[in-house]
């Protein structure tokens, strides 16, 4: 006997765990099993990668508003981790740990959903993963005050303000998570206790439970092959695997592995390729004009809201309702889901409503990700401006308001649209830029609909772009 | 014995039966200290917590020299001041109106509180297109209430911004 295994029998005799130890590792599972069973475990490899990088970045960072060479202390020690190349990179891979995070957790939710493994007897598994998922979102929420750059700081102004919209308590919620009236550096003390402490503490133990339980009840695809009679029969610690089976170690935890492999490179080229930055230190009065913009993950959120009509309760029903009512129907899925069928083919309703929700989410990032400020493709001014040169103009500039969604009645989508003209009439006067009204509001000049100065409460568009607007339409406006 | 029993005295479920009144009655007494203590405990550390995370009042903001009166005069436009809110740096817009006076404004929309802006003839926002006029009512949603004001008073030539009151 070697050492090891010695040592081993030493703690059997005592614990008596052999047995339970077997059990785990040489349970039988389907042979096959698709590579989009293993993304839970993907998802654990990631919290592993946010969890060791996060504890390296926390070495570092500090937690505080004070002035340190001119610079909130915060965003000074996140610039200084990022000042060696180790350093950058370790940023690079927990910046975009938290992005996979919420993919992979999502796909994994994705599949769980599609093979209905969340059906009787694993509804409890399944609620505590949407538990987890929440957690995750927490994570990313509170993560990205941090830097305490203005990115940072107005994401989290707007978030810590979508709290506001609870009816009774609201302002109090806010008051609570901010340390404050607005944001401070009670804040970033405030977030980054939730972060470091709060959070890694109940994603372990909510982790721990789910895999467990896992563990526990088996997988949903190895429940039809094995025989009936199979638990009566059996005892633990088998290694006997039934006909069209495979032991879970090696070929169940070989799957993994390659899992996480593939996710491990992808996230590693990542991570290398596309090192974040940081924009300017957070500014309370955002003197340069800083529009806010929430993280991708947030932006379904965020252009959904623009659909919404201006009045108190319709916030409330938007910023509150819908997203408490989406998380509940998430969690009690189970429960409510009375059809009794795994197979996909057998759950038309089911997956329709899947596929429905996924293009929602999808198609409103999209939106909201488009309709965002971009920086300028081209400066030079353009003589021969055709529809093409101004609506990447448009595209660049007046996006929020008039593309996706139609401020005063104008939308500058299409050149239909644009022809077409808003509430005050037509904005193109093809030839006459001084009579057109488009022209006269870029310009900030006096106008008959008395339309203020436009981008509305933003930097004027560059000089050229105007320029290349303006000959656009001396041209006649072409198409 | 069984029925001489109350019904809050009967032993839980998988307790042995049989047992004495006094037997029964003791593990209730255990039972009922157990989550007393328990309870008693969860409340002392959640009060604890509340106590120390309560966000002070808003009202309690003391007085601050944000310029002098000739700064602001009537017909001028707003213009943006920097102040001091419970330690964190924010800032209020101020114009002298000629029915109201000296007002302030709180920078931030009332929407979700983006930072907005004067712009030559509004008060607007980036981030959802929210606008308000001078007055600080909401001329173009989605802004759901006109603009938070905050105290404002003068003496002896200087301007001193104050707490939020509406």
């Amino acid at each position: 006997m070697s050492m090891l295994q010695r040592a081993w029998r030493w703690v059997d005799e005592r614990l008596h765990i052999e047995d339970d130890v077997n059990e785990a590792m040489y349970h039988p599972i389907p042979r096959g099993e698709s590579y989009a069973d293993f993304l839970g475990f993907a998802a654990v490899f990631v919290f592993i990668n946010q969890f060791i990088t996060g504890i390296l970045l926390a070495s570092s960072y500090a937690p505080s508003t004070a002035l340190q060479d001119g610079l909130p202390y915060a965003y000074w020690s996140v610039k200084h981790i990022m000042s060696t190349p180790w350093g950058h990179y370790l940023r690079s891979l927990h910046y975009w740990g938290a992005s996979f995070m919420v993919v992979v957790v999502f796909l994994h939710m994705l599949r769980v959903f599609y093979i209905g493994a969340y059906k009787k007897p694993r509804e409890i598994i399944w609620m505590i993963g949407t538990l987890l998922f929440v957690t995750v979102l927490a994570f990313a929420f509170t993560g990205y005050l941090l830097p305490w750059d203005q990115e940072a700081y107005w994401a989290t102004m707007v978030g810590t303000a979508m709290a506001g919209y609870t009816p009774w308590i609201g302002d109090w919620i806010t008051g609570i998570l901010r340390g404050g009236l607005f944001l401070s550096g009670a804040t970033v003390s405030r977030f980054f206790a939730i972060h470091v402490l709060v959070l890694p503490i109940t994603l372990i133990l909510l982790l721990l439970l789910h895999i467990g339980l896992v563990f526990k009840l088996g997988v949903t695809e190895a429940e039809k092959k094995l025989p009936k009679d199979y638990h009566q029969r059996h005892v633990k610690g088998r290694r006997d695997i039934p006909p069209g089976m495979v032991p879970f170690f090696p070929y169940g935890v070989f799957g993994m592995t390659m899992t996480v492999a593939l996710t491990a490179l992808i996230l590693f080229v990542v991570a290398y390729f596309y090192m974040p930055g940081l924009t300017d230190p957070a500014d309370p009065l955002n003197r340069e004009g800083y529009e806010p913009k929430p993280p991708w993950y947030f932006m379904f959120l965020y252009q959904f809201l623009k659909f919404v009509p201006g009045y108190y309760w319709a916030d409330v029903f938007a910023i509150i309702v819908v997203p408490a009512l989406a998380i509940a129907a998430l969690f009690f899925l189970p429960l409510y889901d009375k059809n009794p069928y795994r197979s996909p083919a057998r759950r038309p309703v089911g997956l329709a409503t899947m596929a429905s929700v996924v293009v929602v989410i999808v198609g409103l990032t999209y939106i909201g990700m488009s309709s965002t400020v971009k920086p300028p493709t081209s400066t030079e001014v353009k003589t021969n401006a055709t529809w093409s040169d101004v609506s990447a103009i448009f595209a660049n500039y007046c996006a929020t308001c008039h593309i996706a969604s139609n401020s005063g009645g104008l939308s500058l989508a299409s050149y239909e649209s644009t022809m077409k003209g808003g509430d005050a009439g037509p904005v193109i006067v093809p030839g006459k830029p001084e009579e057109s009204l488009l022209w006269l509001v870029i310009n900030g000049k006096p106008n008959k609909a008395n339309i203020p100065p436009m981008p509305l409460g933003q930097q004027p568009i560059p000089a050229n772009a105007i320029k290349t607007i303006e000959n656009w339409i001396k041209n006649g406006a072409p198409k | 014995m069984a029925e001489h029993r109350h019904s809050g005295d009967e032993a839980p479920e998988g307790w042995p039966e049989g047992d004495t009144p006094q037997e029964i009655s003791r593990r209730r007494f255990m039972t009922m200290a157990i989550g007393f203590v328990g309870g008693l405990l969860a409340l002392a550390y959640g009060g604890l917590g509340l106590r120390f995370l309560w966000p002070a009042s808003q009202k309690s903001i003391q007085w601050e020299e944000v310029g002098t009166s000739d700064e602001f005069k009537v017909g001028g436009q707003p213009v943006l001041k920097v102040t001091h809110n419970q330690g964190s740096e924010g800032g209020a817009w101020i114009v002298r109106l000629k029915e109201e006076g000296l007002v302030a404004y709180d920078m931030h929309c009332t929407h979700l509180q983006c930072p907005y802006t004067w712009a030559g003839t509004s008060f607007a926002c980036p981030c959802h297109g929210s606008q308000f006029d001078i007055h600080g009512n909401v001329t173009h949603p989605p802004a759901p209430r006109p603009l938070r004001r905050r105290a404002i008073k003068e003496e002896n030539g200087k301007v001193y911004v104050g707490g939020i009151i509406s």
